[in-house]
C-alpha cells in the first residue's frame, strides 16, 4: 500500500463516483443536518423553556429526555428511532429518513437546549432587576431585555451544533440513508478500496465543516461589532 | 406565547404526517446488507430501489412477484438486518445468511437457497506474497485473522482455527480487508464469491490456499424471518422451491458475478474446473434442508 497507489487510486474513484459523493452524498447529508438543526432548534427551545419553567413535573420530564440522550450513544438512539418510533405510530408510515431524522432531531434539542438555557443564564441577572424595577413584566423582560442579549450567545453556538450535526448525521448510514458516508460505503463494497474512500470522504467531510464554522466566525465577528 | 407553541407543535405533526402515504398493493420489505458482492451490493451508477442488485435482490424480486406483491428493499449494516426481522420492521432478511444455531433460535429460517461456491466454499485471503502459503489450520497459529462480526465466518474461525490464532471481529468485511493490506492483520475469512470479488479488485490480495470445512447446513444461505410468521414462512419455501426446480439460481448468480465485475467460470481458482450450471444439480436445495432439518 504505498503512497502513490492511494493517490492514483483516489484520482481513479473520484473520476468514476464523483456524482455519487459530491452530488448525492453531500446533498443528503447537508439536507440531513440541516433539517436537525432547524427542527432541533425548535424542539430545543421547547425544551429550554419546559426546562426553566415554573412547573416542576415539566422541568423533571425534560431533564429526563436530556439527560438520557446527552448520557446515551448516538447510534442506539438512531436504532431506537429506526426501529422503535415506527412501531410506536403504526397508523402512519414513517418513511426511513423521518424516522432517522426524528431521532436526530431529539438528540439536537437536547443539546440545543442546554445552549439555549445557558445563553439565557448568562445574561447578568442584574439586566432582569433593572427591567422588572423599570416596571416591565416577566413576559416583556425576557422578551425585550433577555432574549436579545441572550441571541449574542446562542447563535453561534447553534452553529456549531450544526458543525457537529454534519459529521454526526454520518451515524445515519447504518441505514443507508443516502447521506455522504452511505456515498462511501457504496463505493468502497463496490471497489474494496476502503482507505482510498474513507479519505474522500473525509475531506469533504472536513471541507464541508471548516467552510460552515468559517461563516459562522464571520458571522460571529458581525455580531461582536455591534458591541 | 402558547399560541406559538401550539402552532410550532401543530406544523411539526403535520411536517411527521408528509412520510405517511397510505399504499394500496401490499409491500414486501425486505433488509439486506449491500456490502457483499456478488450476493447483494450496490450499484452506483443506479439510484432509488434500482440500486440495490446481486443474487440475493434478484431472490427478493422474485418472492415478491410470486407473492403479488411490492418489493422495497431496505439497505442497513449486517446487524442491523437482524435486528429489523426480530423487531417486525421488515418482513424478510436476505443478506446471504447462513444456518447458525443461534439464528435458528431466535428466528424462522427458510429451506435452504443455492448460492454457487459463495457459500460452498468458505477460504481465507492474505495478501499476495503470501498466496497459498497456507494449506492447515494450524498454519495460522500465532496469526490474527479477521471476520466479520457475528458471520458464518466468525463461527467458523473461532471452531477450526487454533486457539493461538487470535480472531479478530469487524463490523464490515471492509475494514478487515483494510487491516489485512495495512499489515494489521495477516488474514482475512470469508465466503469464497465474496474473496473473488475482493481479488478482483485488489492485486495485493490472495488466497490462502487454506479452505475451512464446511458442515451441510451451513453450505446453503437461508431467509431470516421473524418468528410465529408461519404463513410468511411458508411462502417463502414455496418460493425457493419454485426457483430450484426452474433452475434459477445458477443463473442468478452468474449474472450477479458478471455484475460484480468478477471474471466468471474460466478465472475461478483452484479445484472449481466443474462448470457452474451443473454444480447446482451437485447440491440440490431440498436434499440439503432435509440433512439440516435431521440434525
Amino acid at each position: 500500500m504505498s503512497f502513490e497507489t492511494i493517490c492514483s487510486n483516489i484520482v481513479k474513484i473520484m473520476g468514476e463516483y464523483w456524482y455519487i459523493f459530491l452530488v448525492k452524498g453531500v446533498g443528503i447529508t447537508l439536507l440531513l443536518s440541516a433539517i436537525t438543526v432547524a427542527f432541533g432548534a425548535i424542539l430545543g427551545s421547547l425544551f429550554a423553556l419546559a426546562k426553566m419553567s415554573r412547573i416542576p413535573p415539566l422541568r423533571w420530564l425534560v431533564n429526563i429526555i436530556v439527560e438520557v440522550v446527552r448520557g446515551t450513544p448516538i447510534l442506539l438512539q438512531l436504532y431506537i428511532g429506526y426501529f422503535i418510533v415506527p412501531q410506536l405510530l403504526p397508523f402512519m408510515e414513517v418513511s426511513d429518513f423521518t424516522s432517522i431524522a426524528v431521532a436526530l432531531v431529539i438528540n439536537s434539542a437536547a443539546y440545543v437546549s442546554e445552549i439555549i438555557r445557558s445563553g439565557i443564564q448568562a445574561v447578568d441577572r442584574g439586566q432582569t432587576e433593572a427591567a422588572r424595577s423599570l416596571g416591565l413584566n416577566g413576559g416583556q423582560t425576557m422578551l425585550r431585555v433577555v432574549l436579545p442579549q441572550a441571541v449574542k450567545n446562542i447563535l453561534p453556538a447553534l452553529g456549531n451544533e450544526f458543525v457537529t450535526m454534519i459529521k454526526e448525521t454520518s451515524l445515519a448510514s447504518t441505514f443507508y440513508i443516502g447521506d455522504l458516508m452511505t456515498s462511501y460505503l457504496a463505493v468502497k463494497g463496490r471497489t474494496y478500496l476502503a482507505l482510498e474512500c474513507q479519505l474522500i470522504v473525509g475531506a469533504i467531510y472536513f471541507v464541508l465543516t471548516f467552510t460552515l464554522s468559517k461563516l459562522i466566525g464571520l458571522y460571529e465577528r458581525r455580531l461582536k461589532s455591534h458591541d | 406565547m402558547k399560541k406559538i407553541i401550539a402552532m410550532i407543535l401543530v406544523a411539526m405533526l403535520t411536517m411527521a404526517c408528509f412520510g405517511a402515504v397510505a399504499e394500496e398493493k401490499k409491500v414486501l420489505t425486505v433488509a439486506l446488507s449491500p456490502d457483499f458482492a456478488p450476493m447483494e451490493f450496490i450499484d452506483t451508477s443506479k439510484s432509488g430501489q434500482d440500486q440495490y442488485v446481486g443474487f440475493d435482490v434478484t431472490l427478493a424480486k422474485f418472492i415478491a412477484d410470486e407473492l403479488g406483491m411490492d418489493l422495497e428493499i431496505k439497505a442497513m449494516s449486517f446487524d442491523a438486518c437482524q435486528t429489523a426481522v426480530q423487531t417486525g420492521s421488515v418482513d424478510l432478511a436476505i443478506s446471504g445468511f447462513s444456518w447458525t444455531e443461534a439464528r435458528a433460535e431466535n428466528f424462522y429460517l427458510s429451506d435452504y437457497y443455492y448460492a454457487g461456491d459463495n457459500e460452498t466454499e468458505q477460504v481465507i485471503i492474505t495478501t499476495a506474497d503470501k498466496a497459498g502459503a497456507f494449506s492447515t489450520a494450524d498454519d495460522f497459529s500465532g496469526l490474527t485473522v479477521g471476520c466479520q462480526d457475528a458471520s458464518l465466518q466468525a463461527d467458523l474461525c473461532n471452531s477450526q482455527l487454533p486457539t493461538d490464532c487470535t480472531i479478530k471481529p469487524f463490523k464490515a468485511i471492509d475494514d478487515a480487508i483494510l487491516s489485512l493490506m495495512s499489515g494489521k492483520i495477516d488474514a482475512v475469512a470469508v465466503a469464497k464469491g465474496n474473496a473473488d470479488a475482493i481479488i478482483a479488485n485488489n492485486d495485493s490480495i490472495a488466497l490462502s490456499g487454506f479452505e475451512f470445512e464446511v458442515s451441510a447446513e451451513a453450505q446453503n444461505n437461508v431467509v431470516l424471518i421473524q418468528k410465529g410468521n408461519d404463513e410468511l414462512l411458508a411462502n417463502v419455501n414455496a418460493c425457493l422451491a419454485k426457483a430450484y426446480d426452474q433452475g434459477l439460481y445458477a443463473v442468478w448468480y452468474e449474472d450477479a458475478k458478471a455484475l460484480a465485475g468478477i471474471e466468471t467460470a474460466a478465472e475461478v481458482t483452484i479445484e472449481d474446473e466443474a462448470t457452474e450450471a451443473p454444480a447446482e444439480e451437485e447440491t440440490p436445495a431440498e436434499e440439503s434442508s432435509d440433512e439440516g432439518a435431521e440434525d
